[in-house]
């Protein structure tokens, strides 16, 4: 009985250790990769100012995706924030998500919007549309109101995929800021690769606590909240750590729900947001590369390690464990629905480190680092009673 | 420490007695702890050397700012003595020299005429341009962009084979800069430089030297058309719409065996310049294989008949569309709204059901 239970703790000890060892190892790799990619990112940036292609008529049109589901206290700020947008050509769609509140007349009536029969077709099935609708007054000429039938985030993004107009698209929620070149930034990896962009994303950052006017963050503010402050550093490890480094290997899986742009062919071809997820960025961007995988078709994902976007974090445990419970499952059903990449050689480095790390060290990391302490302290307990040091 | 950790460890006088799970947890606790006192301290040094250093560029700016004012505006300034003594009190670090060198290009960006010539005199006589060509030689790809950035930024010309191979860079960056600056020097043809050009141009590319072109350039207009034969697709779509955008009417004919190239991008380019340029003609050219065409081709040729077609051309075209191709039915009933204003809403009942049937 002594042997067997030394030898499991044998084993369960050398298991933990390479656990962590691995994972240290994983953290210093891409500690160093993201070292580079931000080196090399701001050597290309620091001596021009494209700010002045923003005057160029050449940048493809954009259409910016903002679902709203019961926003009606900010929405009309958040709007007019979205309308001043620093890009040439772009049109916002608005999609109201089943609201039970007051959005969609707030809406109506501080933008003079009517109901259109605009033609469209859904390349994406989703719920009912109940009404499309267009400003009379052609200061807003660039927005469109979706009212629809609730079906979640993902369901009001693919309606409007469905509905917008141009083939690159801009998926962000309606109550971030914008950095005033945000879209110039994130569309340049579209236009500036020899290969076929499906997707780019930019760094995140947290705005509580922020001075904002008029939309836009006017002095940058630690958050008051100690709970807000942490989620500042995991953003920063998140965002310049972890995906910098994916992007550098070209192993990035996700790309933030809060802001990200996509080839909209390329979406609509893999079949939109799946509405049976929660995690429904992930597992866009996940199918978007097996799909392109699987096609054998030259991609790339691009990455801005800029901040791009402001966003308000929970400040409450409540709030704060919901949204991590989302995320977690969200990761959980990626990674199951997309089991076949796991180890699989066929998908390169999405199959042999993307996807095993995001199992082992995403998604089971805090599983096993709590077991591996439950399991060094019932070590010490059992060797002080059985009074041997194995 | 609790007493089941204590007898783990058995004191550190029996180390080689302690269970070997805790000899490795000291040892990894121990690098960690030494790795991370040499990050803190790395990250303070690099800390105040970043402050050092910015005090010194401040510095440097501010006495910049008043020299450059003075050089300017002030009439009384003895201009030979002072950039005597600013080359030999303030140029002596490779810093000063850097900042010197971005604040003479800030300056620059600002001004015209006489004072911007004048700073580009000031710029070889504070020997700046050494630097650059020094930079420009450096085997690191960061300064050469960096040093062509500013020889285009002030025009200054140098011996044309010193920047040609940099046209063919593997980083793009320098591409872009060397690319910037064969334009920005350029007294005629400005976009010679494509002759030279070997890696394919990007988009954004193609936006750079674009706006570049309708900004910086002052010289005549060059014939696009002499880079329709070029063997790169990138540089002939580039072309085939500088055409268009540039109004050149006489390269229609020669724009037309284009119509047929293999390759779909360079025909999409093609029909967009054409009806750009409003080649009456074109619709003739490009409906009749209507069917044949790919998707992407069929969408510019609803467009070109929104623009330069009637709606008996927009009718030939209805039966040749799939039941399947949605976004060429979207994209056909809204030309037909566009040509009948009257009947858009028979228009959006009968899309409806042609819905409600084919769904």
């Amino acid at each position: 009985m002594g042997s067997a239970l030394h030898q499991i703790t044998e084993i369960a000890s050398w298991l933990f250790l390479i656990y962590g060892s691995v994972i240290c190892t994983g953290y210093l790799f891409s500690a160093v990769f993201s070292l580079i990619e931000i080196r090399d990112y701001k050597r290309r940036n620091n001596f021009v100012d494209e700010t002045a292609m923003l005057q160029s008529l050449n940048l493809p049109a954009i259409s910016i995706l903002a679902p709203a589901y019961n926003e009606g206290l900010n929405i009309v700020e958040n709007v007019r924030s979205l309308l001043t947008i620093n890009y040439p050509s772009f049109e916002i769609v608005i999609i109201n998500d089943g609201s039970k509140d007051d959005s969609l007349n707030k809406l109506i009536e501080e933008y003079e919007l009517e109901k259109r029969d605009v033609l469209h077709h859904s390349f994406i099935p989703t719920k009912t549309i109940r009404g499309i609708y267009k400003s009379r007054n052609k200061a807003f000429k660039s927005l469109t109101v979706v009212d629809k039938e609730n079906g979640g985030k993902a369901d009001a993004l693919n309606t409007g995929i469905n509905i917008c107009k141009n083939s690159i698209i801009c998926c962000i929620d309606v109550d971030c800021i914008l950095e005033h070149d945000a879209m110039l930034k994130l569309i340049k990896p579209f236009l500036n690769n020899e290969k076929k962009v499906i997707a780019s994303g930019g760094v995140i950052r947290v705005a509580n606590s922020c001075v904002i006017e008029d939309g836009r963050i006017i002095e940058v503010k630690l958050p008051e909240k100690f709970i807000a402050r942490v989620q500042v550093l995991e953003y920063f490890r998140a965002f310049l750590m972890g995906r910098m480094a994916w992007s550098r290997v070209d192993g990035l899986l996700l790309i933030s729900g809060a802001f990200g742009m996509f080839d909209k062919p390329t979406v609509i071809e893999a079949g939109g947001y799946n509405t049976n997820t929660v995690g429904e960025d992930m597992e866009l961007l996940v199918r978007m590369r097996r799909m392109m995988r699987e096609k054998n078709v030259p991609y790339s994902v691009g990455f801005v390690p800029d901040p791009l976007c402001w966003t308000e974090v929970p400040q409450s445990w409540k709030v704060l464990h919901s949204q991590r419970n989302r995320w977690t499952r969200g990761t959980a059903e990626t990674l199951w629905i997309h089991k076949k990449m796991l180890f699989n050689p066929k998908y390169k480095i999405l199959g042999m480190l993307s996807t095993p790390f995001w199992f082992f060290f995403e998604w089971l990391a805090p599983l096993i680092e709590f077991s591996g302490i439950l399991f060094f302290y019932f070590y010490c307990c059992l060797t002080r009673s059985t009074g041997s040091s194995f | 420490m609790t007493p089941n950790l204590l007898i783990l460890f058995d004191g550190f006088s029996n180390f080689r007695d302690w269970a070997w799970i805790m000899k490795i947890n000291v040892l990894i606790i121990s690098f960690f702890l030494f790795f991370t006192i040499c990050l803190v301290t790395f990250i303070i040094g690099i800390r105040l050397f970043k402050n050092f250093r910015n005090s010194k560029k401040k510095k440097q700016e501010n006495l910049l700012i008043d020299f450059l004012n003075s050089y300017l505006f002030d009439e009384d300034f003895e201009k030979q003595k002072e950039i005597e003594n600013f080359k030999q009190n303030h140029l002596n670090t490779a810093l000063e020299i850097k900042v010197t060198i971005k604040e003479i290009l800030q300056f620059h960006k600002n001004l015209k005429g006489e004072s911007a010539t004048a700073l580009k005199e000031l710029f070889s006589q504070l020997q700046l341009d050494i630097f650059i060509l020094k930079d420009l030689d450096k085997n690191s790809w960061y300064n050469t962009a960096r040093a062509i950035y500013a020889l285009s930024e002030l025009t200054i010309e140098i011996p044309v084979n010193k920047i040609e191979p940099y046209l063919n860079d593997q980083r793009d960056e320098v591409r872009q800069q060397s690319q910037l600056y064969f334009l920005k020097t350029a007294k005629s043809n400005p976009l010679q430089f494509l002759d030279k050009t070997k890696r394919p141009l990007t988009t954004w590319q193609q936006i750079y030297i674009e706006n570049a072109l309708k900004n910086f350039y002052e010289g005549p207009i060059p014939d696009f058309a002499q880079w329709l034969n070029h063997e790169l697709i990138s540089v002939v779509e580039f072309s085939i719409r500088l055409i268009s955008r540039y109004n050149q009417f006489e390269n229609i004919p020669k724009l037309l065996p284009f119509l047929n190239h293999g390759k779909e991008s360079v025909k999409i380019e093609t029909i967009r310049s054409l009806r750009k340029l409003g080649y009456e003609e074109l619709l003739g050219l490009i409906t009749p294989d209507f069917e044949k065409e790919n998707l992407l081709i069929k969408k510019e040729i609803l467009k070109t008949i929104e623009q330069l077609g009637d709606y008996n051309d927009l009718q030939k075209i209805r039966p040749l569309i799939a039941a399947d191709e949605w976004e060429l039915k979207i994209k056909y009933l809204n030309i037909e709204r566009f040509f009948l204003p009257q009947k858009i809403e028979q228009i959006n009942i009968e899309s409806m059901l042609e819905r409600k049937l084919k769904i």
